[in-house]
């Protein structure tokens, strides 16, 4: 049961993955990208963290790093891993205040974005990019209706 | 409520193993030059027969129909002619604009001695290069130029793999190439990502009738590629130098065929 939860969620999330960089190339502005994956991440790290999700995102991880990058293999599976844990740590951990979901969301955005954190526009581009994804996080909320 | 905490913890330390145990890949990686990232994408191919999977299908299809009686047969028959007739059509219009595009790279001198081996876009990645159809399979090798449908050019190939490669393009913070224009002056173009920057490494001889930018000798086909149209561009020597930043105006989407050139 395990292995099947582990192999639904992997081919869940490399076809998210696929489709977000297939939507990127698509949309194609260099201050807006679209990060369904980065939405789902944040979703599975908010209601349903556990051990079980580790093998689903290393296996998106690694499908990234193998066949849509030219980076090391392990790089994004680091980037998935630390974005989840974090997310989760901050939600769980961090004291209540208003802006706590956007302030945990563009936080963990840009941890999401480290590996081009270089690029020159980045600060507009990602400011942008993280309310367009908000908004796509909270529409998704208010479809699926769970609590966060 | 302390089985809850203690489970959280666990969680956390699984997970922060598990990063160690990616920084562990990276380094395997690194000290292999990329082999271990690079094997399945060199050796995997994702080529599908999909004309193959049509006509037997057709084929049976049709093979269903012959018992029944030769009026409903002959209209099965009529309407595969039409079928395959608006087919033919829509390979004429592609054709067309093949041939459309094909003259527009006329730009390029000595047109003939070159084959072009056309590409196309699969997906954008997050740092901004692009992964373009056609690898090892199609003899595609690292560093080749990839040009426009108006014969421009528009990146390099990063890294090639069996069926797929990866495109370098001025979008990239990486993206540097050497020109030449037509009196052997030598530039470098590099991007930051948002912005081109052209500056001259070697003035020899200038004037105001450079036109365009060529490719130079580390990319095989020198002098035949443009890069860049010096006139819709600030283009000026001051102090026997000269030093340019601009947009980029080659901006190719993602339905935009691309080629890459072949000595024949």
């Amino acid at each position: 049961m395990i292995l099947l939860y582990s192999i639904t969620n992997f081919i869940f999330f490399s076809i998210t993955l696929l489709v977000e960089n297939f939507l990127n190339l698509i949309i194609y502005n260099k201050y807006l990208s679209l990060s369904p994956f980065f939405v789902l991440l944040f979703i599975f790290s908010i209601t349903r963290f556990n051990n079980k999700n580790i093998f689903p995102i290393m296996g998106a991880g690694l499908t990234y790093d193998i066949f849509l990058s030219e980076n090391y293999l392990g790089v994004y599976t680091i980037v998935f891993l630390l974005v989840s844990l974090s997310v989760n740590y901050f939600h769980e951990k961090l004291f209540d205040f208003n802006f706590k979901l956007i302030f945990i969301f563009s936080l963990n955005y840009i941890i999401y974005n480290i590996p081009n954190i270089v690029s020159f526009n980045f600060v507009p581009a990602i400011t942008l990019s993280i309310f367009v994804n908000y908004l796509l996080f909270l529409l998704l909320k208010r479809v699926m209706s769970f609590r966060v | 409520m302390l089985d809850n905490q203690s489970r959280a913890r666990r969680n956390y330390v699984l997970y922060i193993l598990f990063i160690f145990l990616s920084s562990l890949l990276i380094f395997v990686d690194y000290f292999s030059n990329k082999e271990v990232s690079s094997y399945i994408p060199k050796s995997l191919t994702f080529e599908f027969n999909l004309n193959f999977f049509e006509s037997t299908y057709i084929d049976s299809f049709n093979s269903l129909l012959t018992s029944r009686a030769e009026l409903v047969s002959e209209n099965i028959r009529l309407e595969q002619e039409v079928k395959s007739l608006r087919a033919l059509e829509i390979e004429n219009s592609s054709l067309k604009e093949k041939i459309e595009s094909f003259e527009n790279i006329s730009l390029i001198k000595n047109f003939n001695s070159l084959n072009f081996i056309e590409t196309s876009l699969i997906i954008k990645n997050a740092s901004n290069e692009f992964l373009i159809s056609g690898g090892t399979n199609q003899n595609f090798q690292n560093g080749e130029l990839v040009l426009d449908d108006r014969g421009y050019v528009v990146g390099y190939l990063r890294e090639v793999f069996y069926s797929y490669s990866i495109l370098e393009t001025f979008l990239s913070q990486n993206f540097k190439i050497q020109l030449i224009d037509k009196y052997n002056n030598e530039y470098l173009l590099s991007s930051d990502g948002n912005q081109l920057s052209l500056s001259s490494i070697n003035i020899l001889t200038f004037n105001t009738d450079i036109d365009f930018l060529f490719t130079d000798i580390s990319y095989k086909h020198s002098g035949k590629f443009p890069v860049i149209d010096t006139r819709t561009i600030n283009f000026e020597l001051v102090n026997n130098q000269i030093n340019s930043s601009f947009n980029f105006s080659n901006i190719f989407t993602f339905n935009t065929q691309l080629f890459i050139p072949k000595s024949k």
